[in-house]
């Protein structure tokens, strides 16, 4: 009980230490105009997207970025949570919301286990576990194609605010601040020192006095709960789930926009996420082009900029100064 | 028995597979994720040639020249991409899964998904102690134990082979005797590219090639390369037989066995990682090393 | 009173035996060396008591509490914390945040942290780079920051893995006043080193490991000069 509270302290002056808050209590307010200036609808329903997806980044940056804990399968997260509020709308009729948290919930669990799997695997190896989880689950759904939807998924069940654009687009902008905020507390207090210190040197941070094995436990679990929110919202906006939503394409997204953007940071995922979703945008004209593309990109991210956008200005000030 | 037989021919296959990827884990200590776009590669080329020059170019030639276009890509890819970042293993993990996805749109796009077949080379049909199996997984089954045997006579009896050994267990030492590291990496990649296409030639025939296979390409090989032991590139064989062997167990016992079948390889690859990390004969400490 | 004590400490790697038998006490305020040759058990012996490793058989105990079977990070909230032979720190983060992430869990109410960070920061010496990334500090400054990690615990008792390597005399000369006003206030510290003749300041009593068995035990001047050691330590580096 003592350790959560101390894992909630901030000293005073924390808020404005960190810019982080105000950043993005101005983009809530910044969005929140967003349905009465931008009249077009395809423009809003990719900002909506683009929220979407910084939520579910934002959550793969807390393990990847700040605990070192790089894992290929968070489709699993976003894709089992989507499917679960998928069915149980489809299935039981049962209200939006009780989808939704039952989804959330499942993803938190999904979480714990998979932790406990990786407590002991590093590097490749958790990586290769973590990519090859959301594979097996896919399977199951190959064989079932009555039950699961099979390949062609499932579609028609209840969508969120009965498809109201903008009142879509609304909740999910709140549901995004909230997480953003709820994560950065995490991040950048001491939950985030434990994790960053765990992923410095993991025999370093037992020794000094931390649980690890618990703290990346919490990790995973937060991790995944804030992927399967963003995954239980992207099935109901769409009003189907398919798996793709369990693919290593969709496990690859984070991955993508987390080391764009920048890891360890919230701002990072950020970016990360609006960049790559208004690049599909552009790149859904070109279908093969595309991954293509993205390919290209995240090979050259990761050799000249391992620290992503956010990083840029330094780069650049860097290379003046070489140049001078 | 028809299930001893035909897994033990879908084993030596399996290892064909797994063995390259094994030699450039071992030496190279990278999971080169690409390995299994090798293995695509040289069925596609070899396609675009028949179709260009006509269906009564020698075999011969479509093979070298196949087998010569993978061979260049994982030269390109090991001196461009793999080599310098060598050391940061995770993302030489993404890149060449970057690297994979994207070839796979590429072949999608020039070629359609729609799964291509070689013609065998050997056709027809043997009776292998009471069962009747096809002449070209015969032929695979021989050309994986001449390619294992070669290999072996080439890491142990040639200079060659020796300076790849030595690299792999003690890459200091190889530098400070001189050696040239990177000529090495570079000749394991082509040596495993080597292994890869000619694996893609023999079976596709057998088993009709999309160009989304690499990631079920990169289970087998992962499945075989951990449940054998990593750092120890022989262990592979036995690890493929029981892979294959297990793999058709499944396709004929169990319900939806033909989907499943997949699954095996990923079943043994988390099992052996999560309770078992060194595998069947792995080398103890090889994961601290890298 | 004995705050940490060893009793029958065994472990076997296979077929070899690391750690055979071996029991000693430290008292509070005490300073206990452990020296041999390489290969003798030192750093395992420190391991298996700091909870990395279990022991095959045997029994630790802290201020008369049994810490032989828990996980390292409660040994360390118990109080006896430990540095590395190679330093462990968290290199991309800055000393500030190396010793806050250690204070974090040995913090009491109502203390300060930030306050408690600075006492620390400035008993090792580090005043001034708190927001040094500690990958840029010199070897000196990562030794120190080690030791800082390590008292942000509070430890009452202090397990030091050859501090003194890779430091000039001079650095060495900088931190021995530093765990002599330790032991002042109580803190017992037990030292494994190679260098003997800076232990030499600091050790009254100091134990002799030779293939994980105990073969000397005692004041420095005396143990030094039994034949047993000084055989033990033909071939080695042999530097009082």
């Amino acid at each position: 009980m003592t350790e959560t509270i101390r894992l909630l302290q901030v000293p005073l002056n924390y808020f404005r230490k960190e810019p982080i808050y105000l950043i993005i209590v101005l983009f809530f307010i910044l969005e929140l105009i967003f349905p009465f200036i931008i009249s077009n609808y395809w423009i809003l329903r990719i900002i909506l997207f683009a929220n979407l997806f910084v939520i579910y980044a934002t959550s793969f940056d807390l393990l990847a970025g700040y605990g070192g804990i790089i894992s290929f399968g968070h489709s699993l997260f976003f894709g089992g949570a989507g499917y679960l509020a998928g069915l149980l709308s489809l299935n039981f009729g049962l209200p939006l919301i009780v989808c939704i948290i039952t989804g959330c919930l499942f993803a938190l669990i999904v979480g714990l286990f998979l932790g406990y799997i990786c407590l002991r695997l590093k590097g490749p190896y958790l990586a290769v576990v973590t990519l090859i989880c959301p594979l097996v689950v896919l399977t199951l759904l190959y064989i079932s194609p009555t039950i699961l939807g099979g390949e062609n998924g499932i579609a028609g069940f209840a969508q969120l605010a009965g498809g109201s654009l903008v009142k879509q687009f609304y909740i999910v902008l709140i549901v995004t601040t909230i997480s953003l905020l709820i994560i950065s507390v995490l991040a950048k207090g001491n939950f985030g020192l434990i994790l960053k210190a765990i992923r410095e040197d993991e025999i370093g941070a037992e020794a000094a006095g931390i649980n690890t094995t618990k703290y990346k436990l919490m990790a995973f679990i937060v991790s995944g709960f804030f992927s399967g929110i963003s995954g239980t919202l992207y099935a109901h906006i769409m009003g189907s789930i398919g798996p793709t939503m369990m693919s290593l394409q969709y496990g690859m997204i984070p991955v993508f926009m987390v080391y764009l953007g920048g890891a360890s940071s919230i701002i990072g995922p950020f970016i990360g996420a609006y960049v790559v979703t208004f690049l599909d945008l552009y790149l859904l004209a070109f279908p093969y082009l595309r991954i293509i593309i993205y390919a290209a990109t995240i090979i050259f991210v990761l050799r000249f900029f391992p620290n992503g956008l956010i990083a840029v200005p330094n780069e650049i000030g860097r290379l003046k100064r070489w140049l001078s | 028995m028809d299930i001893l037989v035909n897994g033990v021919l879908l084993g030596l296959g399996y290892c064909l597979i797994a063995i390259g990827m094994a030699l450039i884990l071992g030496v190279a200590k990278v999971f080169d994720l690409t390995y299994a776009i090798y293995y695509t590669i040289a069925p596609y080329a070899a396609l675009a040639l028949i179709r260009t020059l006509g269906p009564i170019t020698p075999f011969w030639l479509v093979f070298i020249i196949s087998v010569g276009a993978s061979v260049a890509f994982a030269l390109a890819t090991h001196a461009l991409l793999i080599i310098p970042i060598q050391k940061q293993h995770l993302v030489v993990f993404v890149s060449t899964i970057a690297v994979g996805m994207a070839v796979q749109e590429l072949l999608i796009f020039k070629a359609g998904s729609e799964p291509i077949h070689l013609p065998a080379i050997l056709k027809g049909s043997s009776n292998i102690f009471g069962v009747w199996v096809a002449n070209q997984k015969l032929l695979v089954g021989g050309v994986t134990a001449s390619v294992l045997a070669m290999l072996w006579v080439f890491l142990s009896k040639t200079r060659l082979g020796l300076a790849i050994r030595v690299t792999a267990e003690q890459p200091e030492a190889m530098k400070m005797a001189g050696g040239n590291i990177r000529m090495i990496f570079l000749l394991t990649a082509i040596l495993a590219a080597i292994v890869a296409a000619v694996g893609g030639l023999l079976l596709s025939p057998i088993y009709p090639l999309h160009p989304f296979d690499w990631l079920d390409l990169l289970i087998i090989a992962f499945a075989v390369m951990v449940l054998g032991g990593l750092g120890n590139i022989w262990a592979c064989l036995p690890a493929a037989l029981i892979l294959g062997i297990s793999e058709v167990a499944v396709a004929i016992y169990i319900p939806f066995g033909g989907i499943i079948k997949r699954t095996v390889g990923l079943i043994i690859i988390f099992l052996v990682l999560v309770f078992r990390p060194t595998g069947l004969f792995g080398i103890k400490g090889w994961e601290e090393e890298s | 009173m004995a705050i940490l004590k060893v009793e029958g400490l065994v472990k076997k790697f296979g077929g070899l035996i690391a750690v055979n038998d071996l029991s000693f006490s430290v008292d509070r305020g005490k300073v206990l060396g452990i020296v041999g040759p390489n290969g003798s058990g030192k750093t395992t012996s420190f391991n298996l008591i700091s909870g990395f490793i279990k022991p095959d058989s045997g029994k630790i105990s802290l201020n008369g509490d049994d810490i032989t079977k828990l996980r390292p990070y409660v040994i360390v909230r118990k109080g006896m914390a430990r540095t590395f032979q190679i330093v462990r720190v968290f290199r991309h983060l800055s000393v500030y945040e190396n010793v806050k992430a250690a204070k974090i869990f040995n913090v009491d109410r109502g203390e300060d942290i930030d306050e408690k960070i600075a006492e620390v920061i400035h008993l090792v010496g580090l005043k001034g780079k708190e927001n040094e990334k500690a990958i840029n500090l010199p070897i000196g400054d990562l030794k120190r920051l080690d030791i800082g990690r390590a008292l942000a615990a509070k430890p009452s008792v202090l397990l030091l893995d050859e501090p003194f390597s890779g430091l000039s005399h001079q650095e060495v000369t900088e931190i021995i006043p530093l765990l002599l006003d330790l032991t002042t206030k109580g803190m017992a510290v037990v030292i494994v080193e190679h260098v003997l003749r800076e232990l030499k300041r600091l050790a009254e009593n100091i134990i002799v490991l030779n293939f994980g068995v105990k073969i000397a035990e005692g004041q420095f001047e005396n143990v030094i000069n039994q034949r047993a050691v000084r055989e033990a330590y033909i071939g080695a580096v042999n530097n009082v």
